[in-house]
């Protein structure tokens, strides 16, 4: 099965708003927005509730207050009270005063660090976290809209084209598997299909690897050297349609390609080469 | 374009015909730019400043605190002035980024990040002086509230001087990851645009993996907002606690009621002060003139103008006050910083401070940028005088005359002095090249309101 997202990109935030309210208005469900900077509006229009995170701080500065009370207070007046220049620490409430300063730090202390905190885990922030925004774009100057559930995406498209887009991306996850993409039992079963690198280039190409399958556990996928735009692709010919300016070149490159494969899984089959020597063969030229 | 109206009376804030992309191009440059020619030479004399400051301070610890030129009758001059001298030009950051926040005041974002920045430098530059003045700093956690080894003798939470332990540090704590939450998409965008591997690597693990979602923005601006909140009563307790120090002493010249909103005064001015310095040279240097403009100078000139005002009347409430209180030994602490052997201080002091922020009256002279740069010079001297004439001179003849002593700095309080200038600086100049320097997601966020490109389409749409 085929998994779809659709990114329609936007170089303008009020363009973006302007869409946003479009698509949803004509029941498309927006999965994901990513922008550059805080859209004002973009919440309301995306009817994203209002984030309850003040008032996790509030809790938050307010079990800094007692836990500074409570230290004090233990600390101060009940472990080791002593008489300091002639006012002795006999109960809190007197010694209140020059309590304050050390009250008030720590449940600053506790608010902010613990809603920060909150924050990245939330938004699950964190060192050596991989981004996530489908075009390295997105923190520059393009507004984007991801849509992963669609049924009919001519309609869908029809529905993009009425805003004021930049461009629209068609992303297929699913690996784009040549042949024999049939469960397998047996785990010398080996398969080889043709995939996209999950990462596309700034202009929007991105490579085409080649994915190696072993029954289900090994996998492994290499680049072909080949770098097109993921719209010349056909799934269903595994080939570059007749668009692309280099069809003819790219496509006798692939059809070298798949006779070696062919040939590749022979030799496996027989215990001429490993799994893990396919490639070698495959994509020596 | 409705919702981005602003006053045509108000002056752009981003000037240059700017696009989103070239605010990304701007701010990115001298991160993926290499150093030139000055900023070689201004790190290498900062970075020996820093070295001869590190040998002082290890004079110091191997050696003993009688390096210093302290003696029995002045137990604190240099050390405690360059602390507070610190921590107060640490004040502007948080004030800028806080304060200016919740008073939706757009001018900061062109500058609240280098301030933040240099608050964040500078009071590291602080800590280190009470930390060298223990003594023994490998005993330094004795200030956190643990008991010690005997048995559960604990700090003391009736003493000023833990309330500053608790004080500065919940204060840089909370700086950092303010500082540092805003930073996230800035060095997202670094990362993104980054070709190096090794700079997208790093670049990946500071950013946090930041993706600019539309949940992550709403929690984002909320996160601010509320930080603000908190930032703000702390940086004005800030000072406060440390005008504590000496407020609640009893020595003449320090047992004062008005120090707590004087110092905070005070820290806004020379902090205020020291960004001028820092920015100055900084939009000059990373071509920033664009976001940097000539009326964020102006206004940050007008704010050095009040608080110095601010700092001036209450120079003179205190002499006011001494006379009027009648307490005799108050009068003469007053007297002596005047007229006293410390004389010059003083006078120095007055006129830094007070006289010189004067100029600022005249919008020729707030609006000039070598005017601005010696006053910000200026003023941050005579803040240093300020804190100096304060902790010495009060010090310097107490109630016994038979213990008056004058004080002179040994040649390691001026090394350590200097190194930590040294240490500031080697700070900010590998900030001002590996950092995005302006917020510039935020930038982006007020250019169809105060890009001057956009009033201007606005005014002929008007027209």
């Amino acid at each position: 099965m085929l998994n779809k997202h659709v990114h329609a990109i936007y170089d303008d935030d009020d363009k973006l708003l302007s869409a946003v309210k479009h698509l949803r208005s004509s029941g498309v469900s927006i999965k994901d927005v990513f922008t550059p900077f805080p859209v004002h509006g973009l919440d309301h229009a995306l009817d994203l509730k209002p984030t309850r995170i003040a008032i996790a701080a509030f809790i938050y500065g307010c079990i800094g207050l007692t836990t500074a009370i409570l230290m004090i207070n233990y600390i101060m007046i009940v472990d080791w009270p002593q008489n300091i220049g002639g006012k002795p620490s006999f109960s809190f409430m007197e010694n209140l005063p020059a309590f304050v300063p050390v009250i008030f730090e720590l449940t600053v202390f506790f608010a902010g660090h613990l809603m920060v905190i909150t924050f990245y885990v939330r938004s699950s922030l964190w060192p050596f976290k991989k981004a996530e925004n489908p075009i390295p774009e997105t923190t520059d100057d393009k507004f984007l809209i991801q849509i992963t559930s669609f049924k009919d995406q001519k309609k869908l498209m029809s529905i993009i084209k009425q805003t004021d887009y930049h461009n629209i991306d068609i992303i297929e996850h699913q690996p784009v598997v040549a042949e024999s993409n049939k469960l397998v039992n047996e785990s010398s079963q080996v398969s080889v299909g043709f995939v996209f690198h999950s990462r596309k280039y700034s202009n929007g190409s991105s490579n085409l690897r080649i994915q190696f399958t072993k029954g289900r556990g090994s996998q492994y996928a290499k680049n072909t050297g080949i770098r097109i735009f993921r719209k010349y692709w056909s799934s269903s010919k595994n080939s570059v349609s007749s668009k692309h300016p280099e069809h003819e070149v790219i496509n006798k490159k692939l059809e070298n390609i798949k006779s070696k494969i062919v040939s590749g899984k022979e030799k496996f089959k027989n215990g001429v080469i490993s799994f893990e020597q396919l490639h070698n063969y495959v994509l020596d030229n | 374009m409705g919702s981005h109206y602003e006053a045509p009376i108000r002056a752009p804030l981003v000037t240059g015909n700017k696009s989103y992309h070239q605010i990304t191009v701007d701010v990115a440059r001298p991160i993926e730019g290499s150093a030139n020619k000055h900023w070689w030479i201004v790190f290498t004399i900062s970075l020996l400043l820093f070295l001869w400051g590190i040998g002082c301070i290890i004079y110091t610890v191997s050696t003993g605190i009688g390096t210093w030129g302290l003696n029995k009758t002045v137990g604190w001059a240099w050390d405690i002035t360059n602390f507070v001298w610190w921590v107060g030009i640490g004040h502007a950051g948080t004030l800028i980024s806080a304060v200016l926040l919740l008073f939706r005041q757009k001018w900061r974002m062109g500058i609240n990040r280098s301030a933040e920045a240099m608050t964040i430098f500078s009071v590291i530059q602080a800590g280190l002086f009470p930390v060298i003045h223990m003594g023994r700093p490998w005993l330094a956690y004795w200030i956190v509230p643990i008991p010690n080894t005997f048995g559960s003798l604990w700090v003391n939470f009736n003493s000023p001087l833990l309330w500053d332990v608790f004080a500065i540090s919940t204060y840089l704590t909370v700086s950092l990851v303010f500082w540092w939450t805003g930073l996230l998409p800035d060095f997202a965008m670094i990362r993104d645009r980054a070709v190096k591997p090794f700079q997208k690597k790093i670049y990946s693990l500071v950013s946090f993996g930041w993706s600019g979602r539309a949940k992550d923005w709403q929690r984002f601006e909320e996160v601010s907002l509320v930080l603000a909140g908190l930032a703000t009563p702390l940086v004005l307790s800030v000072h406060t606690i440390v005008s504590f120090d000496f407020a609640t002493s009893v020595i003449p010249g320090w047992h004062t009621t008005i120090f707590p909103p004087y110092f905070v005064a005070g820290a806004i001015f020379s902090g205020f002060a020291m960004v001028q310095t820092l920015l100055l040279v900084m939009r000059k240097v990373c071509n920033l003139e664009d976001y940097i403009t000539l009326q964020h100078i102006e206004l940050m000139n007008i704010v050095i103008m009040i608080t110095g005002s601010i700092v001036g009347c209450a120079y003179i409430t205190e002499l006011f006050i001494a006379w009027y209180s009648g307490v005799e030994y108050e009068q003469y602490a007053f007297l002596n910083r005047a007229t006293g052997p410390y004389w010059w201080a003083y006078w120095a002091m007055m006129t830094c401070n007070v006289f010189s922020p004067q100029f600022m009256w005249f919008k020729k002279l707030r609006t000039s940028i070598t005017f601005s740069f010696v006053i910000s010079i200026v003023v941050n001297i005579g803040m240093w005088f300020e804190r100096f004439v304060i902790i010495v001179t009060s010090l310097h003849r107490d109630y016994l005359p038979s213990s008056w002593t004058m004080f002179s700095p040994t040649f390691v309080d001026i090394g350590i002095f200097l190194g930590t200038i040294g240490f500031f600086f080697v700070l900010f100049l590998l900030y001002s090249r590996t950092f995005p320097v302006i917020a510039q997601a935020e930038v982006k966020t007020i250019l169809k309101s105060s890009g001057d490109n956009y009033k201007q389409i606005r005014d002929n749409h008007v027209k």
